[in-house]
């Protein structure tokens, strides 16, 4: 399942300008870290953005998540706590 | 008039000004003055659209409850506020407008302690951050189902026990965290929403009932407050943190006539910056907002919080008394 946009960059803000603005067809703005974008691009470009879902990725970081959480849980003294 | 009255009068002026724009009335509901020795300081830090509470309690232990937005932001703040130490953090729960600066934060000041859920939630920075709490060696401590004390000197810290994990809205998975100095309360309840306040109010509704100070849930959101919810806890005032001109709107309106309506006035870290507040143990009382500062109120200004204030109330509000 992924979602494609199509996206015009309409212009950069921050003081420098670092900021990219862009717009969906429907004129809702997302900004974005102008880094992002392939060099070169400038206002006027039209951009293609896909999002997808990683599956694989999201299963990974919440196993890992996990796994770090509970070595963790381990080393609580549990009870009340005097600091 | 004689030249302290005058000073004092200007200060309550000043924080007038800053009731008037949250409640849109004109007298000063709280009192307002210069540290006291001594007190348990509660500031409400002002780090753009997130939250970050930093309490110091007058025995010098320092406790930091979320740490804002930005990866530096949180660190920024304290080292301007010549903070060197921190003996606990705490993450209210797993969304970066909470823990975007923690990481910074442990890194540099590193804590004994590190308060956070459990909850499945996670991103690759929240990872990241609990990589680095256990590469730090930092004691990890959880909410459980019963609640826990955790001792500041003489401030005391509740942790509220754990709702089940809410698998939809990490907001329900909030750390809830109750503060107690002699007769003075704060409640933290992080971004908690219905069902996860619902539970506290089903569980522990002792903790909950009637604090001092109330940090609104969610940054002033229609989902942080409700009627039931403040008719427990029964605040003298409520705070909140949120960016200017913020995205999300906050604070949602609702709330706002929910606060004005049940007459809790309200301050922003939005419109006054960091929110000091500070007690003894009995009364309490708002350290002059950062915002505030160098503005100029009007003579009118003056008189009014003058005649309504320094004759007739008490220099100081007294909290009301609890036997928890």
């Amino acid at each position: 399942m992924s979602t494609r946009l199509s996206l015009s960059l309409d212009r950069f803000e921050g003081k420098g300008k670092e900021i990219a603005v862009l717009l969906t067809d429907d004129g809702e703005t997302l900004n974005i870290p102008r880094s992002l974008l392939p060099s070169g691009s400038k206002p006027g470009d039209v951009l293609a953005l896909s999002i997808e879902h990683n599956a694989a990725a999201t299963r990974e970081l919440a196993e890992e998540t996990r796994r770090v959480e509970e070595k963790l849980k381990d080393g609580d003294p549990g009870g009340d706590i005097k600091l | 008039m004689t030249i302290r009255h005058r000073i004092r009068s200007l200060a309550l002026a000043v924080l007038s000004l800053g009731f008037a724009l949250t409640c849109g009335e004109g007298r000063a509901q709280w009192p307002f003055q210069r540290p006291s020795a001594n007190p348990v300081a509660v500031e409400v830090l002002d780090v753009g659209q997130g939250d970050s509470i930093l309490i110091r309690s007058p025995e010098g232990k320092t406790v930091l409850i979320d740490a804002g937005p930005t990866k530096d932001g949180a660190l920024r703040v304290l080292k301007r506020m010549g903070i060197d130490h921190l003996d606990l953090v705490a993450i209210s729960h797993h969304h970066s407008d909470h823990y975007g600066g923690m990481e910074e934060v442990v890194r540099e000041l590193k804590p004994r302690y590190f308060l956070a859920s459990s909850s499945g939630h996670s991103t690759r920075t929240y990872l990241r951050l609990l990589k680095t709490v256990e590469a730090e060696g930092i004691t990890v401590v959880h909410p459980t189902s019963r609640s826990r004390k955790i001792e500041l000197g003489s401030v005391e810290l509740t942790i509220f026990p754990q709702a089940p994990e809410d698998h939809q809205e990490e907001n329900n998975n909030s750390v809830g965290l109750r503060l107690k100095h002699g007769s003075f309360s704060m409640l933290f309840p992080g971004d908690s929403e219905g069902p996860e306040r619902q539970f506290w109010l089903e569980h522990c509704s002792d903790l909950v009932r009637d604090c001092t100070i109330l940090k609104l849930a969610h940054h002033g959101s229609r989902n942080g407050t409700d009627a039931r919810w403040l008719g427990t806890v029964r605040p003298e005032l409520a705070v909140a943190s949120m960016g200017v001109d913020n995205e999300y709107g906050h604070p949602h309106s609702e709330t706002v006539r929910l606060l004005r309506s049940e007459r809790i006035p309200f301050l922003r870290t939005d419109q006054l910056g960091t929110i000091i507040i500070q007690s003894d143990g009995r009364g309490w009382n708002v350290v002059e907002p950062t915002l505030l500062r160098g503005k100029r109120p009007t003579p009118e200004d003056v008189e009014r919080v003058a005649a309504a204030t320094t004759e007739r109330s008490p220099s100081r509000r007294e909290s009301r008394s609890r036997t928890r």
